[in-house]
């Protein structure tokens, strides 16, 4: 049971829901938004807009919730900011990364600068922002949370 | 004598035989060693760099040439290192090929190269050298034996190895168990398809549901014997591979490195403080052999503190100053040398007939599109 647990603090995204909720991560509160605006800013040049949504796919982190979420990005339309961190030369994954490119908001961090902020993203991520810009909860994705998300 | 009395001793005996109390380390006498480092440049000529810093780090030396799988990719690489000065090294890409499966582990004996494929059971696979990858065929292990391929969270030199007489060392469990509950490694004859011997269940004790897992072991076999070190305990433990049994119980420690549990998942369900921890707490990494001297050298990072640049930018574990315990061919620890901050990765090395190398910590930081990586070969003086 241990390591299934460390497995899944690791890639929770792989963990079924019933797994997820035990563990209690879910749609949390976020503490770091001072630190995501930082990223953003130092990165992207941009800053944290009220009232958005921002979708985080760290390519790097667990395979299949990353193949799911860009398959998802790719072949629907939601109203969020991507941000893919890292590299890919999956010829599937880099199909599906074209398509998103023409659909949402898009930003590349290809060397992962993310990684060196604290901002409690390991998975693809989904962070909704206020009014005031202020980064106010987060919800990690697998590939099974995206029913509640199906059109 | 009663069955209850009976059924206590048992249990006494049992508790006590899974019980290993920490060899009196304090004895060991710490000489300080010195390693200089010489520099030596390599030029990825067909490679990208990204691949050496992004991918899983398990950079096989055999017979004059490196492997390493892309497990993205689903590919299988050789590469050679072709010295055309005294610090210079050009690295070509000599082939590449893409496995009918993903690739989360693989080991090189006698011309043959066997893959663990990915997924929670795992399958193992082999190739003859220098056949092509497309030629892979599974080996059957068995109706109900399974391979636990496991998840990112298993360091890479803990998941599976072919030793001694065509035995594979790895995590082998049984269809219908909980996979979760199968995290012991055991010895399976490819020969006689059957398993050998597992080795023991003794060495956990941190509390459940603990992340990082500093219990978790390190695993670096040498012929015969197996060398299972943990993160947070100076003993470790010495196997041998060709029945299992425990043929010496040694410490190394370093002054550097207090024990550690990890920390309680449940009660710090956020990431990021896991992702601290790594950073701030000191523990060992693995122990490599360093086939010029054959000395062990133990990997010790440091405690450091977590810091925020002014742009926010926190540190990482590669930061930290860190150690190596050097432990003779009789795992006697000889001494420690101690490194900086900032100048070597102890996560990404590599060794060869030559000496163990470790990649340089600006090579991390440098532009991506760059040709030059930067490993530091270790002369102890």
């Amino acid at each position: 049971m241990r390591y299934l647990m460390i497995t899944l603090l690791l890639t929770i995204g792989c963990a079924s829901p019933e797994q997820q909720s035990a563990t209690g991560i879910g749609t949390t509160k976020y503490e770091y938004s001072n630190d995501f605006n930082a990223y953003m800013q130092e990165t992207f040049q941009k800053e944290v807009l009220g009232s958005k949504e921002y979708f985080i796919v760290p390519l790097g982190s667990c395979g299949e919730c990353v193949d799911s979420a860009l398959f998802k990005l790719a072949n629907n339309k939601y109203n969020w900011i991507v941000i893919l961190s890292g590299e890919t030369e999956d010829s599937v994954r880099l199909e599906h990364i074209s398509k998103l490119m023409e659909k949402y908001e898009f930003y590349l961090d290809s060397t992962s600068q993310i990684n060196s902020y604290s901002v409690s993203i390991a998975l693809p991520t989904l962070l909704k922002a206020d009014d005031k810009s202020i980064i106010i909860s987060k919800k990690e994705f697998h590939f099974g949370s995206w029913a509640e998300f199906q059109m | 004598m009663k069955p209850s009395t009976l059924a206590l001793l048992f249990i006494v005996l049992f508790a006590s035989s899974c019980k290993r109390d920490e060899l009196l380390c304090t004895e060991v006498v710490h000489h300080n060693l010195k390693y200089n480092t010489s520099p030596v440049v390599y030029n990825l000529r067909d490679i990208k760099k990204s691949y050496f810093l992004n991918n899983l780090w398990r950079l096989t030396y055999y017979k004059e040439r490196y492997y390493n799988i892309n497990k993205e990719k689903k590919q299988f690489y050789i590469i050679s290192f072709d010295s055309v000065g005294e610090d210079t090294v050009d690295i070509n890409l000599e082939m590449t090929g893409k496995l009918p499966f993903t690739p989360v582990d693989f080991s090189i004996k006698n011309d043959t190269v066997f893959f663990l494929s990915a997924n929670e059971t795992g399958s193992l696979y082999k190739i003859a050298l220098p056949s092509s990858v497309s030629e892979a065929t599974v080996v059957d292990m068995g109706s109900d034996l399974v391979l636990v391929a496991d998840s990112v969270s298993v360091p890479v030199n803990t998941r599976m190895n072919i030793i001694g007489n065509n035995h594979l060392l790895a995590k082998i469990g049984f269809q219908n168990v909980d996979i979760s509950e199968q995290r012991y490694f055991s010895v399976y004859s490819l020969n006689e398809r059957k398993s050998l011997f597992e080795f023991a269940e003794c060495f956990s004790q941190v509390p459940e549901n603990y992340y990082p897992a500093m219990d978790f072991p390190f695993r670096l076999d040498i012929d015969s014997v197996s060398i299972v070190s943990f993160g947070n305990k100076s003993n470790f433990y010495v196997y041998s591979n060709l029945n299992g049994e425990l043929i010496g119980e040694y410490c190394a420690y370093s002054k550097h490195c207090d024990p550690v549990t990890g920390m309680d998942i449940y009660s710090n369900p956020d990431i990021q403080l896991s992702i601290n921890y790594m950073v701030e707490k000191a523990y060992y990494l693995g122990i490599v052999y360093d086939p010029l001297t054959r000395n062990y050298l133990r990997i010790a990072k440091h405690n450091q503190h977590l810091h925020k640049e002014k742009s926010r930018r926190i540190n990482k574990r590669e930061d930290a100053a860190w150690s190596l315990l050097v432990l003779d061919d009789k795992f006697v620890c000889k001494g420690e040398v101690e490194f900086g901050s900032g100048e070597f990765n102890f996560t990404k090395y590599f060794t060869n007939s030559s000496g163990v190398y470790f990649l340089s910590l600006d090579s991390l930081s440098a532009d991506l599109n760059s040709s030059v990586l930067t490993f530091n070969k270790l002369n102890l003086q």
